[in-house]
């Protein structure tokens, strides 16, 4: 604590005065330029999803010859939402890539955190072998692994059966040791296990010290981990297309239909689609965006 | 108690006269409980690696040595030293052409990401002064990290579109262009595109990554460099870019990865006009036939080994830098 002096039993907190650094002319004008950037840089990743609604708010017509203007009335945006509801199966898509989403992510941290607990918390022969195993995996480029894993989920017959089988194959692919292991291994490492210890001497058993006590100390990481996951699985493409490609998911299902919009002149009903498609992820962007910038972007995800 | 434990049915018949007495069931010790706490948590995680890390790479080999032959009895697999010399010699000879376009098209790619790590660590460095509207860029940077590859890549393909795309109308009010004359950006410059799709969805959120590296550095420092003079150039190059290594290595790390396992953007971008190594690999795969996956395998094969001592290699490279600023 900087400045802190103890009188009269008080702790009294007193701010640094800080001192005014003057920047050159030179340095605020290379500020600003920079500033000017960043503001175009910005803007152009958000004015393609400006093009996109303006867009799916028009008839094909419109948006071929007049693409950069504005929509003339609403009509055409509630033909092209509706087309999508009654055309498109979004909502099947929707399904299925909630379903798929919410088990790889339950699956993927649940396999992590024991894998790390485990590993992180408890000496025992092998240990260090486990965990240098999984640094070499990590350092192995998976280059050459989709034939085999291909190859692999085929003759398990994961490609052959109905839903349930596939979306059993696409949860037995997800391992413990990719990802978040080995922050979730240093999140765990750090926790002192003195909590552990005196619920041992309470009679607490080691399933319920993890379940109770270390899971609930290192939640702040857990949860950013399990969004982070919610959201790479909810955005995946190739393994969906590859191992689920039958049942699709909305990133799968959108890049068909783009094919599709391009030989059949759907443009704006696909834009239609691609908002629709967005707008749930951009909800929970925005109930988890403070948890995700303040871990991964506030130096939280540091192992 | 002791009684209980008589088994009525044990009587010895030795004529001794004693009783079997029952043992007393051992109480699991802490240690065996532990144990089977550990090894029970970690069964199936490690029966999973086992299935998806170490027999998938050892049957990638093998497929990589295998060719189907059509004989006139049937299809079969055929694994020899043969179809060794045969199939590396096809691949690298007859598609020779397609492989060396894929590798060098994979450089470009890493060099790419390269270029996209140093331009970061500057705008980072920028970005970590106190900039009107930084909380908006930090929320609108992070964007393309939330919203699916699938729709960026499609918006991007869009927004170069000949006839409606903004970026092709700008260009052609300014270069006098028709609609016909626009270039076929994906087809015509299709890395180039890959390239600049890269830069231009994954400079946002390195910025905020080493932002965050940067913000969490010592203010006192930074404020002490300055009251003795320090330009910015200093500040980045002697004090900022030193302490923040070990987060700008593991993004160099990122790089160079990415440079053996970069497609998505290619299958998803321009396809076989702009094909990477990996997208070689799963394009192969896609087409879904056992020849293909042989071939994808031993594709796969030859550059996880080019690979990975290089990943090895630059990894070290990178800790050696840090230890020379200290870390």
């Amino acid at each position: 604590m900087h400045g802190s002096t103890v009188s009269t039993g008080k702790i009294v907190t007193i701010k640094p005065k800080k001192e005014k650094v003057n920047r050159s002319k030179s340095e605020k004008i290379i500020i600003w330029v920079v500033f000017a950037l960043l503001a175009i840089y910005a803007f152009t990743l958000i004015y393609p999803f400006i093009y996109l609604i303006i867009n799916s708010m028009k008839t094909i017509g419109e948006f071929l010859t007049n693409p950069m203007g504005l929509p003339k009335n609403f009509t055409a945006m509630v033909n092209n939402y509706s087309y999508v509801f009654a055309e498109y199966p979004i909502i099947s898509m929707f399904i299925n890539s909630v379903a798929l989403s919410v088990g790889q992510t339950v699956v993927g941290m649940a396999l992590s955190c024991i894998a790390a607990y485990v590993l992180a918390k408890y000496k025992f022969k092998g240990n260090g072998f486990i965990y240098m195993a999984t640094i070499i995996a990590s350092m192995v480029p998976t280059v050459g692994a989709t034939p085999a894993t291909y190859k692999l989920m085929i003759n398990m017959g994961f490609l052959k059966g109905g839903y349930l089988y596939n979306y059993l194959g696409m949860l037995f692919m997800i391992g413990a040791f990719g990802g978040p292991f080995l922050y979730l291994h240093s999140f765990f490492k750090a926790i002192p296990w003195s909590y552990g210890e005196s619920a041992q001497l309470d009679g607490a058993s080691d399933f319920r010290i993890f379940v109770q006590i270390m899971l609930p100390l290192a939640a702040n990481g857990v949860l950013t981990f399990t969004i982070i996951r919610f959201l790479g699985s909810w955005n995946e493409y190739w393994s969906a297309y590859l191992y689920f490609g039958r049942f699709e998911t909305l990133a799968v299902g959108l890049n068909r239909l783009s094919t599709e919009a391009a030989s059949f002149n759907l443009h704006v009903e696909l834009f239609a689609a691609m908002i629709v498609s967005i707008i749930p992820v951009l909800i929970f962007y925005a109930i988890f965006q403070k948890q995700l910038m303040r871990n991964t972007i506030g130096g939280g995800l540091k192992g | 108690m002791e009684i209980n434990r008589i088994n009525q049915n044990q009587v010895d018949n030795s004529g001794l006269g004693s009783l079997k007495v029952k043992p007393p069931r051992r109480k699991m010790t802490a240690k065996t409980k532990k144990l089977i706490f550990v090894w029970g948590m970690l069964a199936y995680p490690i029966l999973q690696f086992l299935i998806f890390f170490v027999l998938v790479n050892i049957s990638s080999i093998i497929m990589s040595f295998e060719r189907q032959v059509i004989g006139s009895s049937g299809i079969s697999i055929k694994t020899s030293a043969y179809w060794y010399q045969k199939f590396y010699k096809e691949l690298f000879i007859t598609k020779l052409p397609q492989v060396r376009n894929a590798i060098v098209n994979s450089l470009f790619v890493g060099l790419n990401d390269l270029i996209l790590v140093a331009l970061s660590v500057t705008l980072a460095y920028f970005f970590y002064k106190k900039m009107p509207g930084r909380n908006v860029f930090r929320i609108i940077f992070f964007l393309p990290s939330i919203i699916s590859i699938v729709i960026y890549t499609m918006v991007y393909k869009y927004m170069f579109n000949p006839q409606t795309g903004p970026v092709s109308i700008v260009l052609q009010k300014i270069f006098g262009w028709t609609v016909s004359s626009t270039p076929s950006w994906f087809n015509d410059y299709g890395i180039i595109m890959i390239m600049v799709y890269c830069l231009w969805v994954g400079t946002g959120y390195n910025i905020l990554i080493l932002g965050g590296a940067i913000a969490n550095l010592s203010e006192e420092v930074m404020e002490s460099a300055r009251l003795d003079g320090a330009k910015m150039r200093h500040e980045l190059f002697l004090l900022v870019i030193p302490m923040i290594w070990p987060t700008i290595s593991v993004s160099i790390l990122g790089a160079v990865t990415t440079m053996f396992t970069l497609f998505i953007q290619v299958e998803l971008l321009t396809g076989n006009s702009a094909p990477t190594v990996a997208y070689l690999i799963n394009n192969l795969v896609k087409r879904g036939k056992v020849n293909n996956l042989s071939e994808g395998a031993a594709i796969g094969l030859i550059f996880t080994v080019v690979a990975t001592p290089i990943i090895v290699l630059v990894k070290k490279l990178l800790d050696k830098v840090s230890e020379s600023f200290g870390f």
